[in-house]
């Protein structure tokens, strides 16, 4: 692969990042929220309520990614195998990736389609965290693990220090699987978001054209993002490391 | 003459397994000094320990000393980075970064601190005409270092290692790799080298230890059996062991 290609790859998460960022502001309208309103005139508000709330997910998303690959290495590299606080992290990282993205899904459903006034930010930024930090820091743990250590000690070897090993070699040598596992990461994150916006639609009675048209608009350009994004992650996990 | 290297007592473990026991040698400078002994002997183990890659093993812990130039290399104001300056290592297999042939060598310059892009040109060149490769490279000096041969590469490996300018070069079995045609080109960059650097090299082809040391010593079982001229070694050994390895009876 030639630089152009890597650099195109490097640049086409952050262009999907901005274009679902552009896309999500465009279209989501902001209500004004209030505590006080009725359940019947909350009720209209409900997916515009929902939608508002998912955009302010977007910054706790992006924080989120760059804490799990921060942690990744800082438990790869900084952290050697029988450290305690690895031993703590670990599994309980293992364990939090393979629960499915749908509990998830139903408890955002519950904090913002059911429960919607009375749930705070801080409620949804903590499953946005439990949804993305243990994905993101898994994948981007494999990809640092996947690079020869041989490289490293090549590094070593010549008088290099552990951040320069880390940020000349480890980091542009995973870059490319580390990226797809932050699209993965993303694409789950929006079928989560496209399952709330679904099911508030839905609640919503009674059912009129128009909501239709708010499910084919809504959900239709949510889940081609969601494919978009896995799109791109299968094509950068699939990538071999080379650099020049 | 002054020893460059001096280790006295060494013991090394791998979490509970002993692979060193009781080490003392000295290394004169400018001298090609060879380890050699059957596989799993310890002879990785103990260069490993004079440029502290070991210290890189989560489980590693040693006792003794080693001293480069009368200076305790364990020593807490010592950081390893330094000594890797000092001490470069080329390993068994060519290890090449992902970059182009110029690039790896002024990798090495760049870690040393020189930002100067002529002075960086200046280096590699020079290191690539030590390594004997610079007629072979200097036409596409930025182009993938994975399209030249495996004897290429390691000289390659070996110009890197020269930019750092170091005071010692290991070598950790460095023809395992080569061919019978490669073979020779690297003893003879050996030897050339030897009159800049203290080499030490570790193989298990005994015809190649006499070849190209100047001293040998002979490792078994973590011990470091006997340590001589290589011409003593090879002809006279003291140990029935040694004896038993250089005549081809053991290992």
């Amino acid at each position: 692969m030639d630089k152009t290609k890597l650099l195109f790859n490097i640049i086409a998460v952050p262009i999907l990042i901005i274009v679902l960022t552009v896309y999500l502001t465009l279209t989501f309208t902001v209500p004004t929220v209030n505590s006080e309103v009725s359940f019947e005139s909350m009720n209209i508000n409900r997916i515009n309520l929902v939608k508002v709330r998912l955009m302010w997910m977007i910054p706790v998303l992006c924080v989120a990614i760059i804490v799990s690959v921060v942690i990744a290495f800082v438990v790869e590299e900084w952290l050697s195998t029988n450290n305690l606080i690895r031993r703590i992290i670990e599994p309980q990282i293992i364990i939090l990736s393979s629960i499915p993205s749908i509990v998830y899904g139903i408890l955002a459903i519950y904090y913002l389609v059911f429960n919607p006034i009375s749930s705070s930010y801080v409620s949804l930024a903590f499953i946005v965290i439990l949804l993305v930090v243990p994905i993101t820091t898994l994948s981007a743990q494999n990809a640092i693990r996947n690079i020869d250590i041989s490289i490293r000690h090549a590094a070593y070897a010549v008088g290099a220090t552990k951040t320069k090993v880390i940020l000349d070699h480890v980091l542009p040598l995973s870059l490319l699987e580390i990226l797809g596992g932050i699209c993965h990461t993303i694409s789950r994150t929006l079928a989560v978001a496209a399952l709330c916006i679904l099911v508030s639609i839905l609640v919503e009675s009674p059912i009129s054209g128009q909501t239709i048209v708010n499910i084919v608009h809504n959900i239709g350009i949510l889940l081609l993002l969601v494919l978009l994004f896995s799109i791109v992650s299968s094509f950068l996990r699939k990538n071999p490391n080379v650099m020049y | 003459m002054t020893p460059i290297i001096q280790v006295n007592d060494l013991n090394v473990w791998f979490g509970k397994r002993r692979i060193l026991r009781n080490l003392s040698f000295d290394i004169q400078p400018r001298q090609v000094t060879a380890f050699i002994g059957p596989s799993n002997c310890g002879k990785t183990t103990v260069i490993r320990c004079l440029n502290r890659l070991n210290d890189l093993q989560v489980d590693y812990r040693h006792t003794g000393e080693i001293l480069i130039n009368g200076e305790e290399l364990y020593a807490r104001k010592n950081k390893t980075t330094e000594i890797a300056r000092k001490i470069s290592m080329v390993f068994e297999k060519p290890i090449l970064f992902k970059k182009s042939i110029y690039e790896n060598v002024a990798y090495s310059a760049r870690i040393r601190g020189i930002k100067h892009v002529t002075q960086i040109s200046n280096i590699v060149d020079e290191c690539l005409m030590k390594a004997h490769l610079w007629n072979e490279v200097k036409d596409h000096l930025h182009t993938d270092p994975s399209l030249l041969s495996i004897g290429q590469q390691q000289q390659l490996c070996i110009a890197r290692a020269l930019a750092c300018e170091p005071e010692i070069l290991i070598f950790d079995e460095p023809c395992s790799q080569l061919d019978a045609t490669e073979t020779p080109k690297i003893e003879t960059l050996i030897q050339t080298l030897k009159q800049q650097f203290t080499i030490i090299f570790v193989t298990n082809k005994r015809r190649q230890a006499a070849r190209v040391s100047d001293v040998a010593g002979f490792l078994y079982n973590g011990e470091l059996v006997e340590i001589g001229k290589t011409e003593q070694i090879f002809t006279t050994p003291t140990d029935n062991r040694t004896e038993n390895y250089v005549t081809g009876r053991l290992g």
